[in-house]
């Protein structure tokens, strides 16, 4: 055994007194770089440290601003918000995410796939999400209890939208969703959205849902490592949103609603005030739930809806394009006087119908040689066919867009459609989509097209709003307002009131010639018309003047009886009153109702009448005339979705 | 003679220590405050009782016949030996390590504590004679052997970072003991060289993913701070790291003042009352309180140092020297931990940290630096 291996050959080669020093030598080095260490940590880098231990401790919970309510022009509350308590989850405070979620599964029936999703949007980055809406007292408890082990269990107080009326008005009111990631980069809700607001997403909660949403407070709050509330540092109250008073008279629509319900059809009702264009009701059926998109609609729910083939999500009066039938003949009235070719004593043959290229069409009856009034009242198309040639496609696409048609109202209302007026492009699309093999020759505009045009059929496809804001204007002369339904959104502390900016249209034409116009539309109701049987009586010598329409659906003739519904022409019916100074306008449309004068008519005489009964302080609906109506301050159930 | 005694005593050493468990005192208190607990629940409170068992122990042992000492040592080696089979049957496992003995009312005991002196004791017995000067080496295979046997029982507990403290001592101690200059000169160069690829292939496969996450944070720590703010990192393996970094670097020259750091308070660093005392001294003290208290470390080490160097007999300078090595290294690697430099491992700062096994431990060694510093002009 070599001992030499070891230790140095020469004796006492090695001094411990300096391997001493050396191990002391090397502790001191690694204790200078400790020293390093901590200056350069406590003083180079000290202030990102001590902005981390803030941000560590530090937590912005949000204060949802109180939505503004939606009101009817008497101060009938549509739609408020409650008060609700939401389960929400914080993440950041997530220790064991199995755990968490186990728990929320057992203890809350939240799913754990849901949960799980929530946990991964946008939103779960920077502030608590909700897993549970409308939680009980029960769940609340429950909370309390496990949320001191975790705090990522919050509960907060959401204002839950509620809409009393249910399907009353939907179309108007619309609804509220949270707002979805796609919105949520768009630019005009980027600039004061926040991932998990619930927005407007149809009607007006869409449409001023800037008003309606003020403005989210927060609260900072200092909290432990595990999350928990420690104090709170800051407090910054939210700006409540605005009140909407809306132009609608709750009580009308219920009558409109109602006509429309007895129907057992699908259509809209919308009365205008033709003075301001104040919308006093909007009903399109079949409507939809608003209650249900608030309370966060189910998958099924939605579907239901969305494959509906009635599409009950649509507002028809503003969103969908009919053949406006009969009613056209007032826009072809105006539009040839103002045109200069039709003065209202010009006598027009009627001549039972008229051949055009080839055919003969039709007039209903043989009027002679009708003067305007006449031929509104009788509804004479034979008198339309001659003035539509003697018009022409030009004038009447003038004119046409002039009085509104195929053009935005400007309604405040979202996704309004344009609709169409007939024109050679249209003609062309509609030939080359129809006929693909047409000739050149089939391409131009003829004669017969003017025909069809005349009486409404042909590439006419104005929106209901646009019929209605013309009726309203010819009863009051040439004088056209923008339908809209805000009356006000409420000043509060922060925000002036808004008033709707209305924008005033005038289409001039000498006095007799409006005077002729309006009397063919009061004969129409009040002397043998196509709508006598919707006179309405009234002491005060209230005279409505309308005009119906019945719109062919199919290109065949056929017995508006017919057992196929579908195959029924549209049913129309346009009107406004007093006959002398109007106050209220409105149309009728019901999708295959038949006969103007029978489906439609008798719908906008109900919503007239009950106006009138208002006005004389009297209740809107009479009490005792139907089981239903006796009861005026409960919404009237609402219509299954699909009838048929 | 006791005139004689009390004028010998270590008093800059006892001054040094009774500074560094004021300040454990203080500072552990502070990580406690405003709970409603019974006194004996307090860790300050423990710390206390502790501290005034560990200075009696402390002066008891500085008074004790140092031959005696060497004498008991192999049945002190033998007994802890055991203690380590025995906390393997019936230790408490405590976050997945069986290192605790229970005892009663007295709370628990940590026997591989008691192995780092036994393990000292019985090296410098072994290594004490060196005939013709000379290391042989049947002495260097059994000074291996008694370091093995507690290494492979503390391995199995599993405490890696206590077990890994018996290394440095015994090099230390080797060196000292004449181990040859070149050999040293060629092992520590040949290892720098080595144990990159060492690391690699041999350490790294065998790592445990919580061992290989913690080295990476270490890295990140060091070399891409910013790294540390990802997510996972941030809430997961680095976030004891990253919170403690925070809080010392968060404390500025000055500190937020004791009880006032918010990382401290909040709770934010797990086992700031053990491991991570340190975090708490450097948010609320600041600065100048890590570099006082460095300052104390190093002067106690560097004191045992010079009293090792004074001794009269190898036994009395391979322990105190093997001792300022496993204080050194203690130190260094627990601040190392605390400022991210070194990855996280169970290595208590003796004397700051709350346990009393560690205290006790710490008290007796400390006691035995004085015991030969009154001794080195006595013939």
């Amino acid at each position: 055994m070599s001992p030499n291996f070891l230790s140095p050959s020469s004796q006492q080669g090695f001094n411990p007194r300096i391997r001493l020093l050396i191990i002391q030598a090397l502790i001191v080095g690694a204790f200078a770089v400790l020293g390093l260490r901590f200056w350069n940590m406590q003083v180079v880098q000290n202030e990102s440290y001590v902005k981390q231990a803030e941000n560590n401790r530090e937590r912005r919970i949000p204060i949802p601003a109180p939505r503004g309510n939606i009101l009817d022009r008497n101060g009938k509350v549509l739609v408020d918000s409650r008060p609700t308590f939401s389960l929400m989850l914080n993440r950041e405070d997530i220790r064991n995410e199995a755990e968490t979620l186990r728990l929320l599964s057992e203890q809350f029936g939240v799913p754990t796939e849901f949960a799980r999703q929530q946990l991964k949007s946008s939103a779960a980055k920077t502030r608590p999400v909700e897993v549970k809406a409308n939680i009980t007292d029960e769940d609340r408890a429950k909370i309390s209890v496990i949320g001191f082990e975790h705090p990522e269990f919050l509960i907060e107080l959401q204002p839950q939208r509620k809409y009393p009326y249910g399907e009353i008005a939907c179309h108007v009111l619309g609804y509220v969703t949270e707002i979805s990631e796609a919105q949520l980069k768009k630019p005009e809700f980027a600039a004061y959205c926040n991932p998990g607001d619930k927005i407007g997403q149809a009607g007006l909660e869409k449409m001023y849902n800037k008003l309606l949403m003020g403005k989210e407070g927060y609260r900072r709050i200092i909290v432990d490592s595990r999350g928990r509330f420690v104090r709170e540092i800051e407090r910054v109250p939210p700006v409540p949103g605005q009140d909407i008073v809306t132009t609608l008279d709750m009580d009308l629509q219920m009558v409109a609603e109602e006509q429309l319900n007895n129907r057992k059809l699908d259509g809209t009702i919308g009365i205008m005030d033709p003075r301001n264009g104040e919308m006093l009701v909007l009903a399109s059926r079949p409507g939809y739930d608003p209650n249900l998109f608030a309370d966060g609609i189910s998958r099924q729910d939605y579907a239901k809806y969305a494959l509906d083939k009635h599409k009950p999500l649509r507002n028809r009066a503003i969103q969908d394009v009919y053949p406006p039938g009969s009613t056209w003949k007032l826009i072809m009235s105006v539009a040839a006087m103002k045109a200069g070719v039709l003065t209202p004593t010009d006598n027009i043959v009627c001549g039972g119908g008229i051949s055009v290229g080839g055919r003969h069409v039709r007039c209903m009856g043989n009027h002679g040689a009708p003067q305007l009034p006449l031929a509104i009242t009788k509804s004479c198309d034979g008198y339309y066919y001659r003035l539509g040639i003697k018009l022409g496609l030009d004038n009447l696409k003038h004119w046409g867009s002039e009085i509104g048609m195929g053009e935005y109202t400007g309604i405040d209302l979202p996704n309004e459609f344009k609709g169409y007026i007939p024109s050679l492009e249209l003609k062309i699309a509609t030939m080359r989509r129809m006929m693909p093999n047409a000739t050149p020759e089939q391409m131009k505009w003829t004669d017969a097209d003017s025909v069809y045009a005349s009486i409404g059929q042909a590439g006419v496809r104005p929106t209901p709003i646009q019929l209605l804001r013309a009726t309203a204007g010819f009863g009051m002369r040439g004088e056209f307002h923008t339908p809209h339904f805000l009356l006000e959104a409420r000043a509060t502390k922060d925000a002036p009131a808004v008033r709707f900016n209305d924008k005033l249209k005038r289409i001039e034409l000498p006095a007799s010639y409006w005077d002729a116009l309006i009397q063919g539309m009061w004969g129409a109701v009040n002397s043998g018309g196509t709508a006598s049987a919707s006179a309405i009586h009234d002491e005060s010598g209230f005279e409505m003047c309308g005009k119906t329409g019945t719109a062919q659906v199919v290109s065949k003739i056929v017995n508006n009886n017919s057992s196929n519904v579908e195959e029924r022409d549209h049913s129309w019916f346009v009107a406004f009153g007093p006959r002398e100074k109007p106050e209220i306008a409105g149309i009728s449309l019901v999708e295959h109702g038949g006969f103007g004068g029978k489906a439609s008519a008798p719908n906008i005489k109900a919503v007239f009448e009950a106006y009138l009964r208002k006005k004389k302080g009297l209740p809107a609906v009479l009490a005792g005339n139907d089981e239903k109506k006796s009861d005026s301050g409960k919404p009237v159930p609402p219509r299954p979705a699909s009838a048929n | 003679m006791p005139q004689r005694s009390l004028r010998d005593f270590d008093w800059w050493l006892a001054g040094a220590v009774a500074l560094i468990c004021g300040i454990s005192i203080l500072e552990l208190r502070s990580t406690q405050i405003g709970m409603n607990q019974g006194l004996y629940q307090f860790h300050w409170f423990r710390q206390l009782i502790w501290c005034i068992i560990g200075f009696i122990v402390f002066f008891l042992v500085s008074r004790a016949n140092f031959q005696r000492i060497s004498d008991i040592a192999p049945y002190f080696y033998g007994l802890t030996m055991f203690l380590l089979v025995l906390v393997l049957v019936i230790g408490v496992k405590i976050n997945g390590q069986r290192c605790w003995i229970r005892i009663g009312p007295l709370g628990t005991l940590q026997p591989s504590e008691f192995a780092k002196l036994a393990t000292i004791l019985m090296l410098a017995r072994v290594l004490q004679p060196l005939p013709r000067g000379n290391l042989t080496l049947r002495q260097f295979l059994i000074a291996c052997g008694l370091v093995a046997l507690p290494v492979a029982l503390i391995m199995r507990e599993p405490d890696t970072g206590t077990a890994l403290t018996f290394f440095p001592v015994l090099a230390v101690m080797l060196f000292l003991s004449g181990l040859n200059a070149r050999l040293v000169t060629v092992g520590v160069i040949g290892a720098l060289l080595v144990a990159p690829l060492a690391f690699k292939f041999v350490v790294e496969p065998r790592l445990k993913q919580y061992q290989r996450d913690r080295i990476n944070v270490t890295w990140n720590a060091i070399f891409n701070p910013e790294k540390l703010q990802d997510r996972t990192t941030r809430e997961g393996f680095g976030y004891q790291t990253l919170q403690s970094m925070i809080a010392v670097g968060s404390g500025g020259v000055f500190g937020k003042g004791v009880a006032k750091g918010t990382q401290s308070q909040g709770g934010f660093v797990p086992e700031n009352h053990s491991d991570f005392i340190g975090s708490v001294i450097g948010e609320e003290l600041g600065l100048a309180g890590c570099l006082l208290t460095l300052a104390l470390y190093l002067f106690v080490i560097l004191h045992s140092g010079q009293v090792a160097g004074q001794a009269r007999e190898r036994f009395g300078m391979l322990v105190l020297a093997g001792y300022m090595t496993l204080l050194a290294f203690h130190t260094v690697i627990n601040i190392g931990m605390v400022v991210g430099l070194v990855p996280i491992m169970g290595i208590p700062l003796p004397l700051l940290s709350a346990g009393g096994s560690s205290l006790l431990m710490t008290f007796t060694c400390l006691g035995l630096v004085a015991n030969v510093y009154q001794q080195r002009f006595v013939n």
